[in-house]
């Protein structure tokens, strides 16, 4: 009896154990209740479509089109000089010496891998999208941030050169060393095929967002860029149903936004306020752009005499990219100029009577800028298309009457109206499709990229401390 | 403890002489101090063996005695006596508490020893200690009284006080672990320090591993009163005590003030307007601070019988500040009961409830309260019925941009209190399964619900207003269980050795909850209560922690002791690859003095040598910071739905414990019978992967700037030294004195690829870095070296002139800028100490206490606000003595326009810290037992009056208000833990009071 009670009590300890022993290693594992947890998100369209978003929040913050982006390319490219407002950083950017400490460099460098770090994180999710969600829909989303993260390593791979290529979410102990230029654009351009083969057309397309027409321009600008001017010209064949519109200033205002010539824009809009704009983390309303006001607000910078030169003689262009003395402003938008309520006069167009940028600036319409502007960022239209196929056209071999007649389009837009251009010999085209484009694409971030391709100019940014602060392997 | 009597047993049959006479019988009481008849004394005659206990009512006969034979009387705790027969019928004994350290019953995890037995090192503050001066939080009663652990009180009423065990080790948590009654709990604050046995502080890594990954910081063990087999004694301990308002600081009065701006920032219109207002003379230190009352009842009654004991209490504490509007008052409840069923079983529990209320000093605007009354101007009156609020402040057109809050409004109009309620329990169950082998389960639970109630009714006093009233409500509810389960065997083999062995397997899982509500309410002031539409923020944590446990003592001959212990811990806080650790100690022990040629010695009563060595962890960082959540807010305008969510920060599934490697080198010495007793300790502690913010690389795209990685090193070392001293020969007179005190000093030895970590933000600067070979948390800043005098080379620093501060050009570049800063101070001390003196004079005692500490710097934020001269703001009368050209012996800098090179971080603001407080000095009387039984017909057992002051002088260099600087308010920045420790951002000073107090018993 007694070994029974003593054999009952000793199950009774073992029982009890057992109980606290019993308690697996799953009760360890406890995941955070107040965040979503990345292993149970993408179960619905909604949330892919959230994470889609995500992707291209970073291309209007201020290390992109809300700021950087257009001082960096402008003022390194040569097309602005600076008025006496200008910050020391954009000042480095002027005089091409541009250091590690730079705050748009800095800015820069890290919004455009935080638009990257988005989209892998769309990207390396894929296999957790619930079989509910539709494979199209699932592979238009991916296209989407495919064609983001062409877009932001070529932002990175033209500025910088060598990098650190992420493709995916994992970190890496004292972060990645840098990979080869080639290997930076072959992933772009493994990105741009994607997006271009799976992305909607425009039309099928909600407006706003990445299209199949966007992705092949931008791997025709790309492979372009890369010196692959055969690529090019096949990506860019297959860019259709666009067409110039008719007024050339229509490209750079509020009301005709995605308009038939437009193949991508950063989208702002005023309405939003001045909110989270100063805001760097891709997150909250920055959905407006300080363009307006640095360009001809505060007139910090103004366009170099350089720029304004290459202007010829009755091209109406002039006049529609930049405020002259005696122009009228704050009237309607017309091309006829001296008839609007208000004209510059002298001390009304910043610290010197020099000409001011208009392009993308909304004195047209208004007193005065503010910090807030709506105005969205074309990144990439039909003209510059046809321009790119002209010099895919001469580069790879092809027809020079062929490539002129893509430039000549562009000079005969109902607004422009400008004489046909005949010269003959590849260096001669060139000379055009290269002049064409710097009086067209004026302000649009498109000279610096020009530059290394018509000019052989090597400049690049320092990788910025941002990185090398934290980065042991570079 | 068997062997313990033996051991008695044994020095007495050697050194009690033989004889015999005549037989009788004798019998009698052998009772406690206060009275209380003691069961189970053992009663021997000493030479034979032959002896008795006493029973329940503290009775004992033994018969065939000779007159010449000489009884021992012993009994766990109490100093043993031996009496002569004699021709005594009736030998009544009174036995007192044991001196000697020796036996000492200490608390260890999962168990209790004896000090003698004890290889690593561990303090105890015992019961008596705790209740000499009255303190408010349990913890308050470790300040000075334990070597080593440093106590840094908030004057706050209901602010828990700063502890830290051997110094700072981490960036991170730096709290130490407490265990009340074997249950883990959350905090102390709601402990009624009259509950209190004793405390135990495990500061070695041998003591402390069996607590494994939650023991780094070292562990409190807190064990409360039980009840003892005998009558029912009930006792009540009152006290009122009358706090003094603190000494103010000068501040300059209106003329002064009139004075000062017209030579500086210009006049306020106010004085070409309203000349008249300026007349008025408010002393704001006077109006914010006030003397204030505490009173404390606590009632206890505790008894039982051999089958059954219990102890019940009840006590109600009320604490007004010193700052108007603050206070404290808490009720609390203890029932602890244990129960045999047999001699095999016992079954027992332990239950607090205490529900407190708190009233807050509240900041404004990001000021301490302090900092908006020294900023006050002194011709604005508190209060103005014409002001909506009814309360007076500076005005938008009058005072020229002046923007002080009125301090008293703050604290009256505003009301910030903190309501807790909180259980604390614990029901357990042993068992005697075979002799030697016991197994106890222990359920216990902490639960407290803890509401933050924020009411700001509308006011307009000038610059400062709010149109609307608001309402804030915080309700945060925490549970937390504990369940384990323990064997343990003890056995004696050949009367040598001698083996104790533990398993431990425990689950511990707790849950808090946070609700917070707020809107504002344009319509009425009338209630102060979030109602309708409000923002509402509610969260969850959880965290759970397995852990099996293994624990061997053995001990050979009485006098070599060996331990080890392991414990393997599973915490939810770490990531996947590393949610387990194993944390191991050994220790060894040789008690010198029982070998043979130390046996004998009429002076060495006591020598110990201690060694031990251990691994603890500490995973005190917060939940789920392995993981990475997903954030939304990544807006694109323009598309139909345009919100965006993402990844943000980096998961980190290598996250885990800070690990802490302790070495513990330990010597007690015992003279004259213990009288003399000293403890030495040395140790060195090794914190590796302590968890650092690390920046993320920015390629890697994440949006958040940190992940928390581990990635640092630190060593701290130190020096501990307890002596104590009772001089008791019998008679009228007896005194005693005890000091301790303990160093520490650490050092980052390894930041990864960091150059430093900021911490604490001041006006715009981070006062606080860790950097490589320094100590933790130093002030950073420039030397300053004197200030510029007429015809000074400026040109180190292009905008100063005569008159501006002299900062040291360190690197000798021509230009002092950033590259110029370097360590300015170190606030942490190098050591502490406590000294004990005590005395008893017939039925009077008296005590006095000091603490200190010494070697710290603070840093003075409030030598800002009075010296700055930043901005339009009532100064320190020293401003009147600045630098001018006519006065050009000032330490004062001039005033400029551009104040901001002179108000850098710098020396100027660091000042020593050291003190030494006269933290206590006790009169006190007690009635005899004479006089005790001819009152009230003998029913009193005990009856004492004191008189005591607290704080009444503090000797210190330091200009503030009270150099023990206990909680900061600074923003820790990218830090928690110990960041901001040491300055004084205005601390609420703590009170000198006189305290008047009764204790009974019946």
């Amino acid at each position: 009896m007694k070994k029974f009670k003593i054999t009952f009590i000793l199950g009774c300890v073992a029982c009890a154990m057992g109980v606290i022993a019993s308690c697996d290693e799953s009760e360890l594992e406890l995941t955070n209740p107040n965040q979503l947890s990345p292993d149970t998100f993408f179960q619905t369209s909604t949330q892919i479509t959230a994470a889609t978003n995500a992707v291209y929040a970073y291309l209007q913050d201020t290390g992109n089109y809300g700021r950087y982006q257009f001082y960096i390319n402008d003022n390194v490219s040569g097309e602005n000089y600076a008025s006496g407002n200008l910050e020391a950083d954009k000042v480095q950017m002027i005089n091409r010496d541009i250091d590690e400490a730079n705050n748009g460099n800095n800015q820069f460098w890290q919004q455009n891998y935080q638009g990257i770090g988005r989209a892998n994180f769309l990207i390396a999710n894929e296999d957790k999208f619930n079989t509910s969600i539709q494979a199209d829909e699932a592979q238009s989303r991916l296209g989407e941030a495919r064609f983001l993260r062409g877009l932001y390593y070529f932002n990175i791979v033209t500025k910088y050169g060598e990098a650190p290529l992420v493709l995916n979410l994992e970190t890496f102990a004292g972060g990645r060393p840098k990979s080869s230029v080639e290997d930076i654009y072959n992933a772009i351009i493994a990105d741009l095929q994607f997006a271009a083969s799976n992305l909607l057309a425009k039309g099928s397309q909600e407006v706003g967002r990445a299209t199949s027409g966007a992705a092949w321009a931008l791997l025709g600008k790309v492979m372009l860029q890369k010196g692959d001017a055969a690529g090019a010209k096949t990506a860019l064949s297959n860019v259709t149903g666009y067409a110039l519109v008719d007024n050339y200033r229509d490209n750079f205002t509020v009301a005709n936004e995605h308009n038939n010539e437009s193949l991508f824009e950063v989208n702002y809009d005023e309405s939003t306020g001045p909110g989270d704009s100063w805001n760097q983390d891709g997150r909250g309303n920055s959905e407006t752009t300080f363009r307006a006001q640095e360009y001809s607000g505060w007139y910090n910078v103004k366009p170099s005499p350089e720029l304004l030169n290459e202007y010829e003689d009755g091209d109406t262009r002039f006049a529609a990219n930049f405020y002259s003395i005696n122009d009228s402003y704050n009237g309607t938008m017309t091309n006829t100029y001296n008839n609007g309520e208000s004209t510059f006069v002298s001390g009304g167009i910043g610290p010197d009577d020099n000409p001011a940028w208009r392009k993308y600036q909304n004195l047209d319409n208004r007193a005065s800028e503010t910090t807030e502007s709506g105005i969205n960022a074309r990144v990439i239209r039909y003209a510059d298309v046809l321009l790119m196929q002209a010099e895919a056209e001469i580069r790879s071999g092809g027809s020079e009457s062929v490539a002129l007649g893509y430039v000549n389009q562009v000079r005969a837009r109902p607004s422009v109206a400008l004489p046909a251009i005949n010269v003959t010999g590849t260096q001669a085209v060139l000379d055009a499709i290269e002049h064409e484009r710097r009086v067209e694409l004026a302000g649009e971030q498109s000279r610096w990229l020009d530059l290394k391709r018509f000019d052989n100019d090597t400049y690049l940014m320092p990788i910025p401390n941002i990185e090398l602060q934290a980065n042991t392997n570079l | 403890m068997i062997k313990l009597k033996l051991a008695i047993v044994t020095l007495v049959m050697i050194f009690t002489q033989i004889g015999f006479s005549q037989t009788n019988t004798v019998s009698g009481i052998v009772s406690d101090e206060s009275g209380m008849p003691i069961p189970g004394v053992s009663v021997i005659l000493a030479e034979s063996q032959k002896g008795t206990s006493t029973d329940f009512d503290g009775k004992y006969t033994i018969e065939n005695l000779n007159s010449t034979d000489q009884l021992l009387f012993s009994y766990i705790g109490m100093t043993s006596q031996t009496i002569t027969v004699g021709g005594q019928a009736t030998i009544n004994v009174t036995l007192v508490e044991s001196l000697e350290a020796l036996d000492e019953i200490v608390v260890v995890g999962y168990g209790v020893t004896t000090r003698r037995k004890v290889t690593g090192a561990i303090s105890t503050v015992e019961a008596d200690v705790i209740m000499r001066t009255p303190v408010v939080s349990v913890d308050q009663a470790l300040q000075g009284n334990a070597a080593g652990v440093t106590v840094t009180n908030a004057g706050s009423p209901g602010t828990n006080p700063q502890v830290q065990i051997r110094g700072l080790k981490t960036f991170g948590n730096s709290q130490p672990l407490f265990v009340v009654d074997g249950i883990i709990t959350g905090g102390i604050n709601e402990i009624n320090p009259n509950d209190i046995a004793s405390m135990d502080v495990l500061k070695d890594a041998s003591t402390a591993a069996i607590y494994g990954s939650r023991a780094s910081n070292g562990v409190v063990m807190i064990t409360t009163k039980k009840g003892k087999p005998g009558k029912t004694k009930v006792t009540v301990d009152t006290y009122i005590s009358s706090q003094a308002k603190p000494e103010t600081l000068d501040l300059l009065n209106s003329d002064q003030f009139a004075q000062f701006t017209s030579e500086t920032f210009g006049q306020p219109n106010r004085y070409t307007v309203d000349p008249a207002s300026t007349q008025l003379n408010t002393d704001w230190q006077d109006q914010v601070f006030r003397s204030a009352i505490m009173e404390s009842v606590n009632v206890g009654a505790s008894g039982g019988s051999e089958d059954a004991i219990f102890n019940i209490s009840a006590g109600y504490l009320d604490q007004e500040g010193l700052i108007v509007s603050t206070g404290f008052q808490r009720s609390t409840l203890r029932a602890n009961s244990e129960f045999k069923l047999g001699n095999r079983f016992k079954i027992g529990q332990t239950l607090s409830v205490a529900d407190s209320d708190k009233q807050n000093e509240q900041e404004a605007g990001d000021r301490t309260l302090v900092e908006h009354m020294i900023k006050s101007l002194p011709y604005t009156p508190v209060y103005d019925s014409a002001n909506l609020g009814g309360y007076g402040g500076p005005n938008t057109t009058l005072d020229n941009g002046s923007d002080a809050e009125n301090a008293v409004r703050i604290q009256q109009l505003q009301t910030n209190e903190t309501e807790e309620l909180k259980i604390l329990g614990s029901i357990y169950a042993s068992y005697d399964i075979v002799e030697g082998l016991n197994f106890r389960l222990q359920y216990g639970f902490d639960r407290s619900t803890t509401a933050n109630n924020i009411f700001r009714p509308s006011f307009n006093e000038g610059v400062n207003n709010r149109p609307a009233a608001y309402v804030q409500q915080g309700t945060n509810t925490f549970s937390s269980d504990n369940i384990s389960g323990a064997f343990t065997y003890s056995k004696t083999f050949n009367e040598a050795h001698n083996l104790d062995v533990l398993f431990v397997a425990e689950e511990f899982k707790s849950t808090a909850r946070n609700t917070d509500a707020q809107n504002s309410n344009p319509i009425t002031d009338a209630i102060p209560l979030v109602q309708g539409t409000a923002q509402v923020n509610n969260t969850l944590y959880e965290y759970a922690l397995l852990s099996y446990i293994g624990r061997i003592n053995y001990e050979y001959m009485g006098k070599y002791l060996l331990a080890a212990s392991l414990r393997y811990d599973g915490s939810s806080r770490f990531g996947s690859n590393n949610r387990w650790g194993t944390f191991p100690a050994v220790s060894a022990g040789w008690i010198i003095s029982e070998e043979s040629f130390l046996k004998e010695s009429n002076s060495v009563s006591n020598l110990k040598l201690r060694a031990s060595w251990g691994v603890t962890g500490n995973d005190g960082s917060n939940d789920y910071v392995y993981s990475s959540g997903l954030v939304n807010g990544f807006n694109y305008t323009g598309l139909s739905y345009n919100d965006g969510w993402s990844n943000y920060g980096a998961s980190n599934p290598d996250l885990k414990w800070e690990q802490s490697t302790q070495t513990n080198i330990g010597l007690d010495l015992g003279f004259f019978n213990n009288a003399l007793s000293i403890s030495l300790e040395y140790y060195n502690i090794n914190s590796e992967d302590i968890i650092v913010p690390i920046p993320n690389v920015a390629s890697d795209g994440l949006t958040e700037g940190f992940t928390q990685r581990n990635g640092a090193t630190a060593t701290t070392d130190g020096f501990e030294a307890s002596i104590g001293y009772n001089h008791n020969k019998g008679g009228n007179f007896s005194w005693g004195a005890s000091m301790n005190l303990g160093t520490s000093k650490n050092r980052v030895t390894d930041l990864g690829d960091l150059d430093f970590i900021e911490s604490s933000t001041f006006e715009g600067e981070n006062l606080q870095r860790i950097t490589l070979d320094e100590s933790l948390y130093y002030f950073y800043g420039y030397q300053t070296d004197g200030l510029f005098q007429i015809g000074d080379d400026t040109s180190t620093q292009p905008n100063a002139g005569p008159g501006d501060i002299r900062f040291v050009d360190q690197n000798n570049d021509g230009t002092i800028d950033g590259d110029d800063n370097v360590k300015i101070g170190d606030p942490l001390p190098n050591f502490t100490y406590g000294l004990n003196l005590t005395a008893n004079y017939k039925q009077f005692d008296a005590l006095i206490f000091f603490t200190g500490v010494s070697g710290n710097d603070i840093y003075n934020t409030t030598l800002y606000d009075l010296e700055g001269m930043t901005r339009l703001f009532n100064s320190g009368t020293a401003v009147l003595d600045r630098w001018t050209p006519e006065n050009t012996g000032a330490t004062v800098p001039r005033f400029t326009a551009d104040h901001s090179d002179n108000v850098n971080r710098s020396d100027r603001f660091v000042e020593d810290g050291a003190y030494t407080k006269l933290r206590n000095v006790t009169v006190g009387y007690s009635l005899s037992d004479q006089a005790l039984s001819s009152i009230a017909k003998g029913s009193f057992t005990k009856l004492r009056v004191y008189l005591s002051g607290q704080n009444l002088i503090t000797i210190t260099n330091y200009s503030g208000y009270d150099p023990e600087i206990g909680g900061s308010t600074v923003s820790p920045n990218q830090l928690s833990g110990a960041a901001g420790i040491g300055i004084d951002r205005g601390n609420y000073p703590q009170p000198k009071s006189i305290i008047l107090g009764l204790q009974l018993g019946f």
